[in-house]
């Protein structure tokens, strides 16, 4: 284990906790089975769902209720210990990542609270599975829309934190757009209620603050979403093109057309090859360059209309062909193969770097030829499999990182593509987060007063800086902040009253006790 | 008048220590909200698109834009903003999102913060902060465009925005239904236009007075609005006249709905479970006490109440409201409009917890945006 | 903006020099390097959603593989040792994977692997000990059968621990459902096939075994004898003994060979599941790894037969049925409809749904006697489900869920039975005296 930053000179002896002690104190909150301090267990959580990022915690927490999660945020705020929330691990920005803290996962609260069907809502634990609050809530007819394409493994609470997107936010929004209220524990170990679970709240939107914050602002232990009822039909196109051009004008046509569809997604030929190579092999035609997968829904005579407009738009676009699944089974299909499209690049090499970027809608056929272009500079294979309607590209490489020369071309392509969808007028994230991949990218896209502004809403939610510490903003963004030795945060000039952040004592070597 | 003009003007008031009410046609400002403040600054000539690609459906605008303005820019490419704040198109996007004021359409397209992908900003030290982006969907960064939404000036002064636009629907028409019957024959055709497949993009429910101001008859009318292709919005027609006796009335009426609050001296908007609302409505919307009009919003979940009208007298109006409303079933109970003497007494402040607190002190540390206009600091 | 673009933090995973050369973990690494760590495994696993930790995950366990492999763990460390060992080998992660990580392959090397470190328990040695011997299996199975036709298992099921639960398993196969005899028609067009007679099932589910026989017969299929036969080895395979697994599969391979068989029936999933990747099993034997492959290919479970042939439609059996998926038939081997479409081949008999049917019941083979408190918790959800359906009778075909689910029934004291689905379609088809 790396040995602490700080010298025991700088550290009064009287705050100074070991991690031995840490995890006896938490292991009374939650009972010594869900707590890990054993390097070899704690080595599973040095990673989420973008393994090229390692980060070794100190300790893993896992409270099994509301009450102890309260618990555990009041003693390490009594501590000055900083933390870092968890969910599943399936985010895909390193943002669930602890360098040498705590982690707190929240994957145990997983209770349903409370089903109102007819005002059409739920309160749930941050540990509730996407999937399961969906499939809770269909025999009532209604649906949590967002969609990640890892709903079946990511949690609520992550969702919340990431502000997380899926394919059929194009028309149903992300999931600020359906979060009414939380209640959040601060890092202090305050609790608040944001927004409102009964109607509208005046005042500033905090609970829109907190959406997104990336775990930077305190932990939702009970988050209200409003349901949305099922739409009374939906309908799934897959039109096929033998140009990634042609399949990317029609996706401007089809939202110049004025219809909303719920999900327009694409696909490129290297993806429609590995989907297809794989246990999702969804039937897509394997010699078409470029498919674009459109779902209308709403009500019956309405979709049947808009069906029309679009495979005419497709047609008129030089789509080979436009094939409209019969039956829900053949929908999930076609479906499957684009939501394990991700997994199924794992075949492909045995590292991948997932891109996410989000471009203006128009230029995504310059964008994509350039993408193109990279790719052929530097010799990558890149898979494109993202969602047009929204302009949200997701660049995807399958490479080796065992092969430095590769690693290398593989790098100068990644940045050469953020860069041209930077220079486009995207963002340089539109569901992933910034976490620690992106945090090097922030300034190319906000001013200093911009990320200064961020760092002090922080700074009111967590100012002492300790929730998920060394994420979304960089550090030396903030004017008031400023990294010590090792890169861990210190608050400059400490109020009297307040502890300071500071690492865990490394425990003194003794035998093992096992 | 430009960003810097904006900075500079702050950074003076810093100075001076002379704070500042920000406005642009000071309509919305107009709600008697009492601001303490000498100096006014204006965004009204801050207005003109400022980039617009009809394919990519997004617009930035300058702050001090009109609604109106942005009405004939969009529809010429068949597109719109669907944001229809009570009130007058004659109001600009800057207020519209600073007072996250919201009109019938919202409860299918969203709130102004729905709509809203990015803005900038200039805060209480006169720095000028961009949140968001120009693309509709992002998520780097903190929120800061949710956090000015609906702060009412007190954190930044909004110079520009970056909207979400729709295309305008083929069809666009709108149904009076007037309810005749007895209280419960109207909870009834509430129920069951509420239970109904029906996707309509507004729907509100008014009282006797509202209708009449409307002049739409003599009983309490529920207007509906369907847009789309053709056929859904055949669809719709077809099975409301399952239902009960749509009658079609121009789309001119929702201008006449926004308007109704103009010479109100108190808007309330209460807001709660929708489901309340609907086991309420029919005895509320019988009530008929002149002056005061009632809508109701069954899905958005908010009533709204406008006291004042020309005909009005105050003393029955507040009776009327306290008779027809339990507070304490809502929880939303917000005012939009109140006669500036009674502000302090009726509204406490919003924005007094601690977070709220905090946010303000950081972005406007000397108190000179718009100060008291939410309650005061604590 | 013209902030200049930032040094991209590459993400890098290197794999420096390998901890573990030559051990059969090593050889797996590229099943390893598949995982993309995506964790759409972490909802599909009873033993994560039941211990809540991810070292008891599929990614968990993968991360600890690679550990092991970059010497970041060592195969001593007994907490690896520990997460390895509370796997149940279910499976179920594999259907939900999409980069196609074989799972299951990379347990059983690394069950191998860290078997040279340290001993396998006493009880798990004891069994596979006897399982890989004729003349120690017999008697054992005789015995069983003896004790299991008394009263003895049924008195002592009720017991704490262990023993007790061992006493219900055995009292849970004396439960089948009653039928007459009767005496099936042979036609035999359908292929000549041979039957894994099993050591369980042939011990303690003879009346499967030869209900099997008989409905094989009935939907056209020639029954072969295969002497020779002995253990699949799944047991093994599943502990990391993979050589004492080889050699049971080589053994086997060559009685099938010399049965001459098109098909090769099995009506316990595990059992099944193994035949089926024998080839695996023997890849690096040069002298038996096409058999293997060849042997590999005919291997089917029962219910694959059956349908394949309708199956013929039986007598009235009018009783409430719910049905339990068995994880190596469904996981492994990729079998979900086949045994509906034999349950729907009886008249009368009404299928119950069973909530979360998918989910593993806990017996994982020997898993249930090794590591009883993981296997209990898993378990437990599943018996609420059972009670909830209010059937009488839970089908599954495999001898683990039906021992696991049988004994689990009669120490909750729910009024239901295990049985295979076979013994249903047999009892339809003794119902029409054919």
């Amino acid at each position: 284990m790396t040995p602490p930053q700080a010298s025991p000179a700088q550290t009064p002896s009287s705050t100074v906790s070991t991690q031995s002690a840490v995890a006896e104190r938490l292991a009374e909150i939650v009972g010594e089975r869900h707590v890990l301090s054993r390097q070899s267990e704690l080595l599973v959580y040095n990673s989420d769902g973008l393994p090229g990022y390692r980060r070794q915690p100190k300790l893993a927490v896992f409270p099994g209720s509301g009450e102890e999660a309260v618990a555990v945020v009041r003693f390490l705020a009594k501590q000055g210990l900083p933390f870092v929330p968890r969910g599943a691990g399936t985010g895909l920005s390193g943002g669930a990542l602890a360098d040498d803290i705590v982690v707190i996962g929240l994957h145990r609260l997983k209770k349903i609270i409370s089903l109102d069907v007819e005002n059409r809502r739920a309160t749930v634990e941050p540990g509730v599975v996407n999937l399961r609050l969906n499939k809770h809530v269909a025999p009532h007819g209604l649906l949590y829309a967002p969609d990640p394409s890892s709903e079946a493994a990511c949690t609520i609470g992550g969702n919340v934190a990431e502000n997380a997107g899926g394919p059929h936010c194009l028309k149903y929004g992300v999931t600020l757009n359906h979060v009414l209220a939380m209640t959040v524990i601060l890092p202090s170990g305050e609790i608040v209620e944001l927004g409102s679970k009964v109607g509208e709240r005046d005042g500033y939107d905090l609970r829109g603050a907190f959406i997104g914050s990336e775990g930077c602002f305190g932990l939702a232990l009970e988050i209200t979403v409003k349901l949305t009822p099922k739409p009374q039909t939906v309908r799934t196109l897959l039109a096929d093109f033998m140009s990634v051009d042609a399949a990317a004008h029609v996706t401007s046509a089809i939202i110049a057309s004025g219809i909303v569809p719920a999900a327009l997604e694409f696909m490129d030929g290297p993806t429609i090859r590995v989907v297809e190579d794989s246990i999702y092999a969804a039937g897509y035609p394997r010699d078409a360059e470029a498919i674009l997968l459109i779902e209308l829904d709403g009500l019956e005579a309405g979709v049947a209309a808009d069906l029309e407009t679009v495979r005419r738009v497709c047609l008129d676009g030089a789509a080979r062909n436009v094939k409209v699944a019969r039956d829900e089974a053949e929908r999930m299909k076609l479906w499957q193969g684009r939501k394990k499209a991700f997994g199924a690049m794992g075949r492909l090499a045995p590292h991948l770097i997932v891109q996410d970027a989000v471009i203006p809608r128009t230029k995504l056929p310059e964008v994509l030829a350039t993408i193109h272009a990279i790719s052929e500079k530097y010799g990558v294979v890149v898979c494109n499999v993202f969602h047009a309607g929204d302009g949200n590209l997701h660049p995807n490489i399958a490479y080796s990182a065992d092969d430095p020369a590769e690693s290398e071309r593989v790098h100068k392509a990644m940045i050469e593509i953020m860069r041209a969808c930077i220079d486009a007028g995207g963002s340089i994230t539109g569901e992933h987060g910034v976490g620690l991949d992106k945090m090097g990218y922030m300034e190319a896209i906000f001013s200093e007063t911009s990320l200064n502004a961020m760092c002090e809403l922080r700074s009111v939610f967590d100012p002492e800086r300790r929730s998920n510490p060394g994420k979304v903003v960089p550090v030396h963004a903030c004017k008031e902040w400023r990294a010590v030795s090792g890169g861990r945060l210190r608050i400059a000039e400490p109020p009297a009253e307040v502890h300071e952040p500071r690492p865990l004592e490394a425990e003194p070597a003794r035998p093992s006790a096992r | 008048m430009s960003t810097q003009a904006v900075v500079s003007a702050v950074k003076e008031s810093v100075e001076t220590a002379s704070p500042l009410r920000i406005e642009a046609r000071a309509t919305w400002l107009d709600a008697g909200r009492p601001v303490r403040a000498h100096k006014t600054l204006s965004l009204r000539d801050d207005s003109g698109v400022v980039g617009y690609v009809p394919g990519d459906l997004t617009l930035t605008v300058r702050a001090g834009t009109p609604l109106s303005e942005i009405e004939q820019v969009t529809r010429e490419h068949d597109q719109w903003l669907p944001l229809d704040p009570y009130g007058t198109s004659d109001g600009t996007i800057g207020a519209t999102l600073a007072t996250a004021s919201a009109g019938p359409l919202s409860a299918s397209f969203g709130l102004p913060r729905d709509l809203l992908l990015g803005l900038e900003f200039v805060n209480g030290r006169g720095e000028v902060v961009r949140g968001g982006g120009k693309v509709v969907k992002n998520v780097a960064g903190f929120d800061l465009s949710r956090l000015l939404t609906g702060s009412w000036g007190t954190l930044g002064v909004i110079t520009e925005v970056t909207l979400r636009l729709y295309a305008l629907p083929k069809v666009d028409r709108t149904f009076a239904i007037a309810l005749k019957g007895s209280e419960q024959e109207t909870g009834r055709v509430i129920h069951v236009i509420t239970e109904s497949a029906l996707s309509p993009y507004a729907l509100q429910y008014f009282s006797r007075p509202a209708v009449r101001a409307l002049e739409l008859g003599e009983h309490p009318v529920c207007l509906i609005r369907f847009g789309g292709n053709d056929a859904v919005v055949r669809a719709q027609v077809n099975a409301l006249s399952q239902i009960a006796k749509p009658e079609e009335t121009e789309s001119e009426i929702w201008t006449r709905v926004r308007q109704l609050d103009g010479s109100a001296h108190t808007v309330v908007r209460i807001s709660s479970l929708p489901v309340q609302f609907r086991a309420a409505s029919a005895r509320i919307l019988g009530d008929d006490v002149g002056g005061i009009y009632v809508s109701i919003d069954p899905r958005r979940g908010v009533l709204r109440i406008v006291v004042g009208g020309e005909d009005a007298n105050g003393d029955s109006g507040t009776a009327a409201i306290g008779s027809s409303v339990d507070f304490h079933e809502s929880q939303g109970v917000i005012f939009e409009k109140l006669p500036p003497d009674i502000w302090s007494a009726v509204s406490p402040s919003v924005v007094s917890d601690p977070l709220s607190q905090g946010i303000k002190r950081a972005y406007d540390p000397r108190n000179i945006l718009n100060p008291g206009i939410l309650g005061d600091l604590m | 903006m013209t902030a200049a673009l930032p040094a991209d933090p590459l993400p890098h995973d290197p794999m420096p020099g390998c901890a573990l050369p030559g051990t059969p973990l090593a050889d797996a690494l590229p099943g390893i390097n598949a995982c993309v760590h995506c964790g759409f495994c972490l909802q599909a696993c009873p033993t994560y959603l039941n211990l809540e930790d991810e070292n008891d995950s599929p990614r968990g366990r993968i991360f600890l593989m690679r550990s092991l492999l970059e010497g970041t763990v060592k195969p001593d460390d007994p907490s690896v040792q520990q997460h390895i060992d509370q796997c149940l080998g279910c499976r179920a992660c594999e259907p939900v994977c999409p980069s196609g990580v074989p799972y299951g392959q990379l347990l059983e090397a690394t069950r191998a692997t860290l078997r040279e470190s340290r001993p396998t328990p006493f009880l798990a040695r004891l069994i596979l000990f006897v399982f890989a011997r004729e003349w120690l299996l017999r008697p054992a199975m005789f015995f069983s059968r003896i004790l299991a036709a008394t009263p003895i298992p049924t008195l002592l099921s009720g017991i704490n621990g262990r023993l007790g639960f061992a006493m219900a398993m055995l009292a849970s196969t004396g439960r089948s459902i009653e039928r007459s005899r009767y005496r099936p028609v042979r036609h035999g067009e359908r292929g000549k096939v041979a039957m894994l007679r099993g050591c369980v099932m042939d011990g303690l589910f003879n009346t499967t075994n030869r209900a099997t026989e008989r409905v094989l017969a009935v939907n056209g299929y020639a029954m072969l004898d295969a002497p020779g036969q002995r253990c699949c080895g799944a047991l093994h395979a599943h502990a990391g003994d993979l050589a004492t697994a080889r050699s049971l599969a080589r053994r086997n391979i060559a009685a099938f060979e010399r049965s001459g068989a098109q098909f090769i029936a099995v009506n316990a999933a595990g059992c099944g599941a193994i035949m089926k990747e024998y080839g695996h099993l023997l890849k690096d034997d040069p002298e038996w790894h096409e058999r293997a492959a060849r042997v590999g290919a005919r291997v089917r479970d029962v219910s694959e037969l059956l349908a394949a042939a309708g199956p013929r439609e039986g007598g009235p059996l009018p009783i409430r049925v719910t049905y339990d998926a068995p994880c190596h038939l469904q996981h492994a081997q990729r079998v979900t409809q086949a045994p509906l479409t034999v349950l729907a081949a009886i008249p009368g008999l009404e299928l119950v749904p069973l909530h979360d049917s998918d989910q593993c019941c806990g017996s994982a083979g020997i898993y249930n006697l090794i590591e009883p408190d993981t296997s209990d918790a898993v378990l437990a959800p599943k018996l609420a489900n059972i009670r909830a359906t209010g059937a009488p009778w839970v089908a599954t075909g495999n001898a683990g869920c039906l021992m696991q689910i049988g004994a689990g029934l009669i120490r909750a004291e729910i009024s239901a039975r295990s049985i295979h689905p076979v013994d249903l379609l047999d009892a339809s088809y003794a119902a029409l005296g054919q």
